[in-house]
């Protein structure tokens, strides 16, 4: 079966449901279609909302026929990760912990979506409490890579990416700490965006780590991507970190004469696949022929990167996650005193990764290590944060590869955490700096397999990254090819 | 003499008097059925996260303020790391080594004071209930907004522990805090207290107490503790370094825990809050609603208005009673015979009907026109007493109160002249008694017209027509 | 140089109580040789004589909420998730002081 309407991108369905050229139910009838075909090889969906999915869908039409405004989202099916809530419904966060949890409330990015006439048609797998790079640590099995079955599509938010890969919907919202967002949008061929660190509210964001965590999305093009950063953004009352858009960054760039890419040598060295090196290198030297300059730019902290980050996001991690105890919510295990169900509840709940990085976390934070390792990841993280700085006085974007290995196969790297989270070294840093950066499909592995490169921008020029993903868009064609199904 | 020399410190938590509590804006009110104010952020839902309160924040600004504190104008929210069935997010949002405000103190009285190691702004725990099923998590109070007021150990007494927190309430409870109501545990108490030989200057082991619900329970729990220790070491026995609870009908404390292995709390800077950062205009405005601290007002009361000590005590209490003691003065009332009325009469009225002084029926105002009325003659001091209350449970004013109860003054000889007569006739044994010069009988006489006029006869006009009367018969 | 801290079993005992889990004994090998290979991985982070200098990262300050009450949760929804309740709360096995 084609794709069909469930292949068109997020923009032209809105603009078909707005015309009256297609209705919303017949979007989202096809988007569910599409899941219910490709979905049982995939499994980039822990639950398939059909009910709420047609009940949304019939609304946006309703409204529409009644003359009301339909939403610039009108119509358009979104999955979201399994980490952002929606009231009345599971949000489990890939874990054992939440399988049965039902949120009173709706994460406020959600809410914006679904208020500009998105469809939620299900939520999507993920490594559990966003702790991973393959989708293999969630409690539900893993998602496959639709590109080759038995690769993983990364993670953490492997269903998300996924599913848009796999034509299932043209918008999915997902999460990224550490690259959460962009390695999976490089291993399955399509576009994901990291905002800038509270552009997007982190309320009802099941948090991992709260000074890492962004609300981020997945599509076929950046185009989408700005309509639904236009539609989530901005400041939230229920988030203190969330930020307001700062105004003067509507001007869009016409071409790509003249933009300075900055490469630092930190992150396009060793390290890298060969093929990963080869497909990013010729990406360059086309965005080179549209005349754009390539700049040596240094971020000499950068190889603190990954050890900083796993410090700082796992005791984070540690106390963001204290909260489930079996008390009020969560998984119970039975025990007559309350210290041992507190245990046993949380030694059940959650996976084996979840407890390494609870346990790493805990040692970070704990009396006597704290200043050797939590203190000193913070200040390099802030030394990282000021190569940027400079590196952003000599250019206007930061160029890499986003991950230094295509898709690997599924099982392979389970057995070392450490091999696992070096997968993000290429993403960890915007992560810390708290600046935007974006995955987009820039070319294939000799056998076939999608590359993504990653472009990282200063804080609040998320709209930059969007334009300059679309130019390059304009004359490339990576992003046009889809898996067979 | 004592061969010990007490040292004690106080940690006080004072809940702060706001509308919602400090991350969430769930109502702050105390009363209600279990978990009936509470916001998903005070269960520790997944994906909520803090919303800080500003008068929260200004409140705990002002109490820093009024106690003579350093505001340092950055702080951070810390989380405070621990497993407990009351604490939703298993950690408790405090501030930790960058807290609202460095110093301040306390007075104590006599000159003295007890100087404060720092501030700090933290939110509350929930309320377990012990039953026959387990144990019951109520999260109403889980998230109130306290300050915690953290004294250097300068207190050489039990009784300097109760002074620090008499004090203590009345400040804050002068400009607006909190109600500092320790039964009510909108203050709550911890004491540390330790000994050490008399001439030492190394502090001795310290036991820390809790479960103290009033000054006076405070007080009774040190002089306790002190006995306790200085009898263990005066045996050459050892202090154990513990937590011990207070039992006040059973007179004694009871160790709850030992303190020897310090919990770790890894505490770090709470990633989902940015720096509290302290303005100019916040701590011009609160130091502006702090108004007058008690011991500046009781210096004025006692110079400016000439009161005796007794009087300036009653009245500066609460900063409402000053306040009304003021505008009455205000209205032209003489302050002794202000302080008085608002000592002997209002006071007892306001309190026999739980009002405050803003809900009081009569203001300042009024009274003022029931005293203009007595110190005209108009009224005599009994019937004005009469007309006050009336004036209170109808909110009439005085000059209507007193024509309802028909007791303006009886003046005139006339009117009076039968009413002497019958008080005569009724008592001849005290009549015969003034007559042979026992010159206090009159004063049965006078009692007997006084009741007969129900409180409306001039006394002064009334001893000349018994006299004369007397005289003539 | 200092080696980099050891995470023996008893260290692994501490942090896990401190977290409230528990590490079957059959994982403890494992779970100690992660952990310690993660941390000497990160060890280069403790050993690097960097600059005395942190260069500050810019935050904007801490937004406040104006003190306005909004109606609270329902207690049937404070309580849907619950495990177990009775009477309107929660109900944990008893608590037991330390």
């Amino acid at each position: 079966m084609t794709p069909g309407l469930a292949g068109l991108s997020a923009t032209r369905i809105a603009a078909m449901v707005r015309a009256g050229e297609v209705t919303a139910v017949e979007a989202t009838e096809a988007a569910l279609a599409r899941v219910g075909a490709a979905d049982s090889e995939l499994h980039a969906f822990l639950e398939v909302t059909r009910d709420t999915a047609l009940a949304a869908a019939r609304a946006v039409d309703e409204r529409h026929a009644r003359g009301g405004d339909p939403g610039p989202l009108a119509g358009v099916p979104m999955a979201w990760k399994d980490n952002l809530v929606l009231a009345d419904h599971v949000a489990s966060a890939g874990s054992r912990m939440l399988e049965q949890y039902r949120s009173p409330f709706t994460a406020t990015a959600l809410q914006r979506a679904l208020a500009a006439g998105a469809i939620p048609i299900g939520r999507t797998n993920m490594d559990e409490f966003g702790m991973g790079s393959s989708t293999e640590n969630s409690a539900y099995g893993p998602t496959r890579n639709p590109w080759r079955r038995d690769r993983v599509p990364g993670g953490s938010s492997g269903g998300s990416a996924a599913a848009v890969a796999a034509g299932m919907c043209p918008l999915a919202m997902g999460s990224d700490t550490g690259g959460s967002v962009r390695q999976p949008a490089s291993l399955c061929g399509v576009t994901g965006l990291k905002p800038t660190y509270g552009r997007v509210s982190r309320h009802g964001l099941i948090a991992y780590a709260s000074s890492l965590d962004c609300v981020g999305a997945f599509a076929r093009t950046a185009e989408d991507l700005a309509l639904w950063l236009s539609v989530v953004s901005g400041i939230d009352p229920a988030d203190p970190t969330s930020t307001p858009a700062e105004p003067g960054h509507t001007r869009r760039r016409q071409d790509l004469r003249g933009l300075r890419i900055g490469v630092p040598w930190e992150l396009n060295g060793p390290g890298l696949d060969d093929e990963i090196a080869r497909v990013t290198r010729e990406a360059l030297a086309t965005l080179t022929e549209l005349g754009a300059r390539v700049v040596d730019v240094a971020l000499p902290h950068v190889p603190h990167a990954v050890p900083a980050y796993y410090l700082v996001a796992t005791a984070e991690a540690s106390s963001n996650l204290a909260r489930y105890d079996g008390v009020r919510y969560g998984l119970r295990r039975g025990a007559n005193r309350c210290d041992a169900m507190i245990t046993a509840s949380r030694s059940a709940g959650f996976g084996p990764e979840v407890q390494l990085r609870i346990l790493l976390g805990t040692f970070a934070l704990s009396a006597g290590y704290q200043d050797e390792f939590y203190r000193r990841a913070n200040d390099a993280r802030a030394q990282l944060t000021a190569d940027f700085r400079a590196a952003f006085a000599q250019c206007d974007v930061v160029w890499s590869p986003t991950s230094p290995v295509p898709a690997f196969p599924i099982g392979s790297r389970t057995d070392d955490p450490l091999a696992m989270y070096l997968c993000d070294v290429l993403t960890v840093p915007a992560s810390l700096a708290g600046l935007p950066a974006l995955s987009q499909p820039c070319g294939f592995t000799r056998d076939g397999m999608p590359v993504g490169m990653q472009w990282t921008a200063p804080a609040m020029q998320d709209e930059e990254l969007l334009d300059i993903a679309r130019l390059f868009e304009s004359h490339t064609d990576h992003h046009k090819r889809s898996p067979t199904p | 003499m004592n061969a010990f020399t007490t040292v004690i410190g106080l940690e006080v938590h004072v809940q702060l008097a706001t509308q919602s509590k400090l991350f969430s804006p769930a109502p702050s009110s105390s009363l209600g059925e279990p978990n009936s104010r509470v916001h998903a952020v005070d269960i520790g839902l997944p994906g909520v996260l803090p919303r800080p309160n500003a008068t929260a924040i200004a409140l705990a600004v002002r109490a820093s303020l009024a106690l003579g504190g350093e505001i340092q104008r950055t702080s951070r929210f810390a989380r405070k790391n621990y497993f407990y069935p009351d604490l939703p997010k298993g950690y408790q949002i405090s501030q930790f080594d960058e807290p609202l405000c460095r110093g301040g103190s306390v007075p104590l009285g006599d000159g003295r004071s007890c100087r404060l190691h720092r501030i700090h702004v933290e939110e509350d725990a929930g309320k377990l209930v012990h039953g026959d099923i387990g144990t019951m998590v109520d999260l109403n109070r889980a998230g109130m907004p306290l300050v915690e007021i953290v004294g250097e150990p300068d207190l050489r007494a039990p009784s300097e522990a109760h002074a620090f927190l008499t004090n203590l309430r009345e400040i804050l409870r002068g400009c607006g805090v909190s109600e500092c109501d320790m039964e009510l545990g909108t203050m709550r108490c911890d004491a540390n207290i330790s000994l050490m030989p008399a001439g030492a200057t190394e502090f001795g082991t310290k036991v820390e107490l809790k479960n103290l619900n009033s000054p006076k329970m405070v007080q009774r729990a040190l002089e306790y503790e002190e006995r306790r220790q200085a009898a263990i070491l005066a045996a050459g026995g050892r202090i154990a370094a513990e937590t011990r609870g207070w039992n006040d009908e059973a007179g004694e404390s009871r160790p709850q825990r030992s303190k020897e292995q310090a919990p770790d709390y890894r505490y770090f800077r709470d990633p989902d809050l940015p720096p509290l950062v302290i303005d100019d205009a916040t701590i011009a405005r609160e130091r502006g609603a702090i108004g007058e601290l008690p011991d500046a007002r009781r210096a004025r009361f006692r110079s400016h208005y000439d009161l005796p000590d007794y009087d300036v005590a009653l009245l500066t209490q609460e900063r409402d009673v000053g306040d009304w003691f003021e505008a009455l003065v205000a209205e032209g009332i003489a302050p002794k015979t202000a302080s008085n009325w608002v000592m002997s009469d209002v006071l007892p009225a306001r309190n026999a009907r739980g009002a405050s002084m803003a809900t009081f029926p009569v203001e300042p105002r009024g009274l003022a026109e029931l005293l203009r009325m007595l110190d005209a003659g108009t009224l005599t001091q009994v019937a004005a007493r009469r007309v006050f209350a009336h004036m209170v449970d109808t909110r009439d004013s005085a000059a209507d109160a007193t024509r309802t109860l028909g007791l303006l003054r009886i003046a005139d000889a006339a009117s009076l002249e039968p009413f002497v007569a019958a008080a005569i006739a009724a008592l001849p044994e005290a009549a015969a008694a003034v007559r042979a010069g026992k010159e206090r009988a009159i004063d049965a006489l006078k009692g007997h017209v006084m009741r007969a006029t129900k409180g409306r006869s001039d006394p002064v006009l009334v001893d000349t027509l018994l006299r004369q009367s007397l005289s003539r018969g | 140089m200092q080696p980099p801290p050891p995470i023996d079993r008893n260290e692994l005992q501490k942090l896990a109580e401190l977290a409230r889990l528990h590490v079957p004994a059959e994982r403890v090998a494992t779970v100690t040789q992660h952990l310690q290979r993660i941390v000497a991985a990160f060890d280069a982070l403790r050993s690097e004589k960097e600059e005395a200098t942190v260069p500050p990262v810019p935050v904007a300050p801490l937004r406040l909420r104006p003190d306005v009450a909004e109606p609270p949760l329902t207690t049937e929804v404070v309580l849907r998730n619950a495990p177990r309740q009775a009477a309107g709360m929660f109900v944990v096995p008893r608590v037991v002081d330390a």
